[in-house]
């Protein structure tokens, strides 16, 4: 099973926002320590801007010691990998440059450090249950910004789709013309990663 | 009568002095920066190096947070809201922190078209390979760019700023800004916060020092109650300015006690008796408060290295008064030579009033007003002050110098032979205190912002805002392949040229652009109706762009707008003074093939201010070099006029030929000599000069040989051996020249009174 905590944190560097290490470390510390798993997922980005959504596939890869790298195959090949000790994109000569900082506004990134710094207490969390007849559980957990919160008008909410244990579905909505649907296709909750595969997926690590 | 009322008038002079002392605000009166020594706005390189360590770039605090993440996050606010809130401090910015930056951010928003527009067309026409009349091609180029930005994820988090920026204006100047690695030094090493502080007073007053450093220290305070792991570290011109007074004013104590209590005890074991003291501590005085009345009334500033040169003053001044009350004989031995000596070092020292450099010019007046104050006093003095009886004169002989020429020769050449192993290095840094560990705190923290010392910073200036972006784009051509590793101003900043092509091409192409934009967004599947905010400042901007003068004032609004870091790339206070300037940081494989590079290029100059500055200095050693061969055929004149030709070769001869020996044994003893070895020969000059006056008059007069020679020869030397040991390297350069001279002059005027033999012309010129 993905730990919701963690999908959360991952959709909320999808977004493409710059990362503190120090919020990382919050969210990081409230992670299973056992976990290293690898997902395809597959990526829908609305955008205001766009008659049709921006479609991306790739492959994630999480390392509780080193973080998340996702692996985008799809339209083009790009490494972003979010550990730790940092926040990387991965140059076509395989070095890693730190992810930039910033975003559309100022106020857009000072609510998303608050967010990567643990104020998970913004939101205010909603649960669905549904039993299908053939007896599988689903679940929609949502989030949505606490009404009158710093977050109030930035998000609308989040959704986590949950199929038999397993999440099978995110989506991000900011408002209706903006939002980020994301679809896990398959999870290997036990891959084997070789130590230069490591290096070359995670970046940086501070005791190297 | 008369005479009464002159030492009235003189103690009148005295008490004004005095009071006018003590009512001077030292704090602003007394400098301690060394740009203070050097010459103001000589040319435009010393210009831009004096405006970048002295301007807000000089006034800037560097600070750094280590410990643990989630620690600095909680704490790293607080220390922003602590300093922010002492109101010593015009910026407090967290470099990690986007909104520091929120003011340039928004000026260059809302003049993207102007800053950037003009070369989104010439990177369309370079980059490209577009035409820009080809408004088919130019909008397909546009779209395309825009296709490539959706289909990165990593740089979506900019997607907000599309709407209002389709042609990407903000993003790729953003992309420029990342790639060059800037960014990633603001966002601080692992482990690190950075703090960039701009006091609101210069580090090197009051007001910028103690209480400034106070709330520095006083940061670790914010979280002592609390178990953290969190270490701040700063530095900035406050902790060098601030130690280094401190460190100063500890080491002119020390000296300043010992100095007396030393020559105290010289004095009562070669007189037996202490009450000269009274009459020599008040000449002294009085020539050191002269002296500082006179540099703050002509120059308004008296720097601390002037006061610790000043003990030139202090060392001549108690001769004078040990000459006149431990004299053998009558005044007449003391007067004659007394005068002339005062009249020739006040004319030697006041040759470099002539000098642009500051220092010397200070120097200059200060021991001349000084020397001159002192003589009045001791001659005042003298009239009502019994010299001290020499009970020991029976008992005392001469050592006997009638040394043989055999060796004499010989070893006088062997000194100077030394000379050929003199050389020269000036640096500024003598003039301070050795302060290590401020140093290497120094050091860590620089490194933690990016600076391992393989970079070279390098300002390039104009006076048109054109010509620096010229010289700036030649330099990056001439460095080739070496790169810059920090953004430069030409990120925001189009060039006349490119101006002027946008200006044409707007009149004919601004409007059937828009539609044709408008028209490739939806075929390439955008929707039009979202950049509809776009679409409305395009049209203002075209409006606006047929104004002469906007681009120029988008320029300047954006500059004057630069905070922090940024405002050292492109600073805005130099517009002023009709240069542009800016900065950019090199880093090449071969230091010196870069800097071999640049030292052929116009109006570009490496950013090492020290460097610079010892260069600087170095180029006043000639200068000092002329000025004291002035003053030299100025006091040649003097001696001749008041004594004769003939005996230039034992008054001038003998201290040139000590002087010659001394810098020759200094090039046998030491690696290099500097500037302060040059002050302190020409001292030693005046002062073996002073000792040969005396001799020579006693010896004409058939009188002993000056007993105040040696008492003036064993206190000079013992209070300038005492500065030898000194920390502050320039001083003890200066008090090891001055000792060793003092003993050298002390020796020649032996041998000029055991050698000489006056004219019957001589002693009758000295009689009338």
């Amino acid at each position: 099973m993905i730990p919701t905590k963690w999908l959360l944190w991952a959709v909320m560097l999808w977004l493409g926002a710059a990362t503190c290490d120090a919020g990382m470390d919050a969210v990081l510390a409230e992670l299973p320590v056992r976990s290293k798993i690898q997902a395809e997922f597959e990526e829908f980005r609305h955008s205001p801007a766009r008659r049709l959504p921006g479609r991306f596939s790739g492959i994630m890869r999480w390392d509780a010691e080193r973080g998340l790298s996702l692996e985008y195959q799809r339209p083009r090949q790009q490494w972003i990998a979010l550990t730790p000790y940092g926040s990387w994109r991965r140059t076509p000569d395989g070095a890693f440059r730190p992810l930039p900082s910033g975003g559309d506004s100022e106020v857009w990134t000072r609510l998303l450090f608050d967010v990567f710094a643990g104020r998970l207490d913004l939101w205010q969390e909603s649960l669905e249950v549904r039993m299908h007849a053939e007896g599988t559980l689903a679940m929609r957990i949502e989030l949505m910004p606490v009404q009158g919160g710093e977050l109030a008008g930035l998000f609308q909410s989040m959704q986590f789709e949950v199929l038999e244990q397993q999440i099978r579905a995110i989506s991000v909505r900011r408002d209706q013309r903006n939002r980020i649907e994301i679809r896990i296709l398959s999870v290997d909750p036990q891959p084997q990663w070789s130590v230069e595969e490591q290096a070359a997926v995670f970046g940086p690590q501070e005791n190297e | 009568m008369a005479e009464r009322l002159s030492r009235c008038l003189w103690y009148a002079v005295l008490l004004i002095t005095a009071v006018y002392l003590a009512m001077l605000d030292w704090s602003s009166v007394l400098s301690t920066n060394v740009l203070d020594l050097l010459p103001a706005d000589k040319n435009e390189e010393t210009w831009v190096v004096q405006q970048m360590a002295t301007g807000s770039q000089g006034r800037v605090v560097l600070g750094v947070l280590e410990g643990p993440a989630a620690q600095r996050e909680r704490w790293a606010d607080g220390i922003v809201r602590d300093l922010e809130g002492s109101g010593l401090f015009v910026q407090v910015l967290r470099l990690d922190r986007a909104h520091g930056f929120t003011e340039p951010a928004s000026i260059w928003w809302e003049d993207r078209f102007a800053l950037r527009f003009p070369l989104w067309l010439s990177a369309a026409a370079s980059d490209g390979g577009v035409d820009p009349s080809n408004l088919d091609e130019l909008v397909l180029y546009a779209v395309e760019r825009l296709e490539a930005f959706y289909e990165d994820p990593g740089y979506t988090a900019f997607e907000g700023l599309v709407p209002g920026d389709p042609l990407l204006l903000m993003y790729s100047g953003l992309l420029n800004w990342m790639e060059t690695g800037l960014a990633q030094r603001f966002a601080g090493a692992q482990g690190h916060t950075l703090f960039w502080l701009e006091q609101k007073d210069s580090p090197f007053s009051e007001a910028g020092q103690g209480i400034v450093l106070d709330r520095l220290l006083g940061i670790p305070g914010l979280w002592a109650a609390e178990d953290v792991a969190l270490r701040w570290r700063f530095s900035g011109a406050v902790s060098f300015a601030t130690a280094n007074r401190t460190a100063m004013q500890r080491e002119i104590t020390r000296l300043n006690l010992l100095i007396p209590l030393l020559v105290i005890a010289v004095i009562g074991l070669s007189l037996r008796q202490v009450r000269i003291l009274i009459p020599v501590v008040c000449v002294v005085l009085s020539g050191v408060a002269g002296a500082s009345v006179a540099t703050v009334l002509l120059l308004g500033q008296l720097h601390v290295l002037t006061l610790v040169l000043g003990s030139i003053l202090a060392g001549v001044a108690a001769d004078y008064a040990l000459h006149l009350l431990a004299r053998n004989g009558s005044l007449r031995s003391v007067n004659k030579p007394l005068l002339i000596g005062v009249f020739s070092t006040v004319i030697g020292f006041l040759v470099f009033l002539l000098s642009d450099l500051p220092v010397l010019r200070q120097m200059a007046i200060f021991v001349a007003a000084g020397l001159i104050f002192a003589a009045v006093t001791a001659l005042v003095l003298s009239l009502w002050v019994a010299p001290v009886p020499n009970r020991r004169a029976s008992s005392v002989s001469l050592p006997d110098i009638r040394l043989k020429a055999s060796w004499l020769v010989p070893a006088w050449l062997v000194a100077v032979s030394g000379l050929f192993w003199l050389t020269w290095r000036d640096d500024l840094s003598d003039l301070e205190y050795p302060l290590p560990e401020v140093r290497l705190t120094d050091q860590t923290v620089r490194a933690a912002f990016g600076d391992d010392g393989a970079q070279v910073p390098v300002v390039v200036f104009a006076h048109q805002r054109d010509t620096m972006l010229h010289r700036m784009e030649y330099l990056l051509t001439a460095i080739e392949p070496a790169g810059p590793v920090g953004p430069t101003v030409d990120v925001w900043l189009p060039g006349s040229v490119q101006i002027a092509f946008t200006r044409q091409w707007l009149e004919q192409h601004a409007a059937p652009f828009a539609q044709a934009l408008y028209h490739e967004l939806y075929q390439a599947g955008f929707d039009p109706e979202a950049f509809e905010s776009f679409f409305a400042d395009w049209s203002t901007f075209v409006e606006a762009a047929s104004d002469p003068a906007y681009f120029d004032a988008a320029m300047d609004r954006f500059q004057y707008s630069l905070n922090g870091p940024l405002a050292g790339l492109y600073p805005a206070a130099n517009t002023g003074q009709g240069l542009h300037m800016t900065t950019l940081i090199l880093e090449g494989a071969d230091q010196q093939e870069l800097l071999d590079k640049l030292a052929g290029l116009d109006g570009v100059l490496r950013l090492d201010t020290l460097g610079y500055l010892n260069q600087l200095f170095s180029r006043y050693r000639v200068e000092l070099w002329i000025f004291s061969a002035i003053g030299l055929l100025l006091l040649t004149l003097v001696v001749v006029l008041a004594y004769s030709w003939r005996l230039l070769p034992w008054l001038v001869g003998l201290p040139l030929a000590t002087l010659l020996a001394t810098l020759g044994l200094l090039g046998w003893w030491l690696s290099a000599v500097n500037l302060f070895h040059l002050v302190g020969c020409i001292l030693g000059f005046c002062l073996a000069l002073d000792y040969g006056l005396f001799a020579l008059t006693c010896k004409q007069l058939s009188e002993r040989f000056p007993r105040s020679v040696h008492l003036s020869a064993a206190t000079t030397f013992t209070a300038f051996v005492l500065l030898a040991t000194s920390s502050i390297p320039a001083v003890q350069a200066l008090g090891l020249t001055v000792a060793l001279m003092v003993l050298l002059g002390w020796f020649s005027s032996l041998m000029l009174f055991q050698q000489f033999t006056p004219s019957t012309e001589s002693i009758r010129n000295l009689n009338e």
